[in-house]
């Protein structure tokens, strides 16, 4: 019976009572943060996969606009021979005129035909099965290319990749910064709340000093006091996390768009996630701890 | 068991709330301590029961010098002393078992011995009735006895008691005094601050007396005299 209570009546102070709300809080911006950098991770993965196996070649058009398009076509057609027979291609298809015709359609209108136009042909070329523009012999494709068209160029997305991977890795860092900064405010506020529990309850502290407590026993207290608001906090900062991350997936599902969706989350994500209780209570109580002691160091 | 030399006390950088105070007290004693309000009886029971650093002047207590003691054993000392506070200091949120058994639980007790002494305990002191209830639904001399169990509930060697008969009729304070005695049979040393000059009269103890932070008189024994 007598072990049932705490000795410090944590729950007639204000600053205890409110502060689960305001770890949640933070745990929620923080579970956002780390989700969206989850969510890009993922949008990452996938852009460069799509990319990562493909290539395009782009024959300008001939500068002599006389030339027949005829020779425009044979010179297609060496090309499309040429980088067929290159090790490690799958396919090569140059886009019709029709499918041109469709892209350009929305600037130009219908009664352009492109084949009127300076366009350079485009061929998609698709690699096989887990090659991608760095294991294929590229030098030797540019070769067989640049034979029927000197001034073809070999576009692999490199260079618009490495900007996609920059600018997600700088969004990552954005991310990667807002959670220390929650995670440094959130340490502050527990340090801040255990020193006002402190003053609040000085006297019971200097009482059980009197019975003979040692300094740990009185920093157990607020230790555990300190876990059990940041398991709380953290256990309804993760689920309002879920929540808004499921609905937003909905949102973007029923809107037909493949943006932010549960499937973009991996279950080892999820995982992540649900450690996050874990983690904030852990750290909670350590910073509770540390303050105590500090405090009752400096107590007679 | 508590030595005082040339002991000096203030509160901040406060005046000297006790001045140059030196006495002996010897182990199984029984003592009041008395003085007008504002004398340093409170301060003095301050020291003895290490809430308090001297600002000057040496104080031993259980054979051991308090200025050179490291701070981690003075727990260990602690649990040697019961106090009963001039204003009880019952904690609200327990009930009257749960804050005589909270020295009990301090110390590491099992949950058995806390069972079996806080019972003895609080059926000593006649509130076995009251074990459920908080502090605040007992009336006054229910909260002093409380105080009392809490403060004997780890059998201390040595026990200081502020005012306890400040709240109580003439009576109660009698039965309180046998009470007291009875423990100080048991080997316990007493000291009780009080104003009540009829107790003091009537129980013959020797007396230390405070005037104004000085200590002007120790003891009606000679052997008590500093």
């Amino acid at each position: 019976m007598a072990r049932r209570k705490t000795d410090i009546p944590f729950g007639q102070d204000p600053a205890t009572r409110l502060l689960p709300w305001i770890v949640a809080v933070m745990v929620y911006i923080a579970g956002l943060a780390i989700a969206g950098a989850f969510v890009l991770a993922a949008f990452a993965d996938r852009w460069e996969a799509g990319l990562a196996g493909a290539l395009t070649v782009q024959i300008p058009p001939p500068a002599d606009e006389a030339l027949a398009a005829a020779s425009r076509d044979q010179t297609v057609a060496e090309v499309l021979n040429a980088v067929r027979s290159t090790q490690g291609v799958a396919s090569a298809e140059a886009l019709a005129s029709e499918e041109m015709r469709r892209l350009l359609e929305p600037w130009l209108g219908k009664t352009v035909d492109p084949r009127d136009l300076p366009l350079p042909t485009l061929i998609s070329v698709e690699l096989q099965d887990g090659r991608h523009a760095g294991n294929i012999d590229m030098a030797d494709m540019r070769r067989r290319i640049q034979a029927h068209a000197p001034t073809a160029v070999i576009d692999d997305h490199g260079q618009w990749q490495a900007r996609l991977v920059s600018f997600l890795g700088a969004l990552r860092l954005v991310a990667a910064v807002l959670v220390s900064i929650v995670a440094l405010a959130g340490l502050i506020m527990v340090v801040f709340g255990t020193r006002s529990g402190l003053l609040a309850h000085r006297s019971t502290i200097e009482l059980l000093h009197l019975f003979g407590a040692q300094d740990n026993y009185i920093a157990r207290q607020f230790q555990r006091e300190a876990l059990k608001a940041g398991l709380k906090g953290g256990i309804i900062g993760v689920a309002a996390t879920a929540a808004t991350v499921v609905g937003l997936g909905h949102g973007a599902a029923s809107a037909g768009t493949t943006l932010p969706g549960t499937a973009v989350l991996e279950v080892t994500d999820w995982v992540i996630l649900g450690v996050l209780p874990l983690a904030t209570a852990a750290i909670a109580a350590l910073a509770a701890r540390w303050t105590v002691l500090r405090a009752l160091a400096r107590m007679v | 068991m508590i030595r005082f030399e040339n002991v000096g006390m203030r509160y901040g950088t406060g005046p000297e709330v006790l001045r140059d105070v030196s006495f002996e007290l010897p182990q199984g004693s029984f003592h009041f301590l008395t003085g007008t309000s504002g004398a340093g009886k409170s301060s003095l029971m301050r020291l003895m029961y290490l809430a308090h650093r001297p600002s000057r002047g040496l104080i031993s207590i259980f054979e051991r010098d308090l200025s050179t003691i490291p701070r981690a054993d003075l727990p260990a000392l602690r649990r040697k002393i019961g106090v009963v506070f001039q204003d009880f200091r019952l904690l609200n949120h327990l009930t009257t078992f749960e804050n005589v058994a909270l020295p009990l639980k301090v110390k590491g007790a099992s949950e058995g011995m806390i069972r079996k002494h806080v019972g003895e305990l609080l059926a000593w002191v006649g509130l076995s009735d009251q074990m459920h209830a908080h502090p605040a639904t007992l009336s006054g001399g229910q909260q002093q006895r409380a105080a009392i169990a809490r403060a004997v509930v780890t059998r201390p060697q040595l026990l200081l008691a502020d005012e306890p008969t400040g709240n109580v009729d003439d009576a109660y304070a009698v039965r309180l005094l046998f009470l007291l005695q009875e423990l100080h049979r048991q080997g316990t040393t007493v000291v009780i601050a009080t104003h009540n000059h009829a107790l003091i009269e009537r129980f013959k103890h020797p007396v230390l007396h405070l005037d104004d932070g000085i200590l002007m008189r120790v003891g009606e024994d000679p052997i008590y005299d500093g």
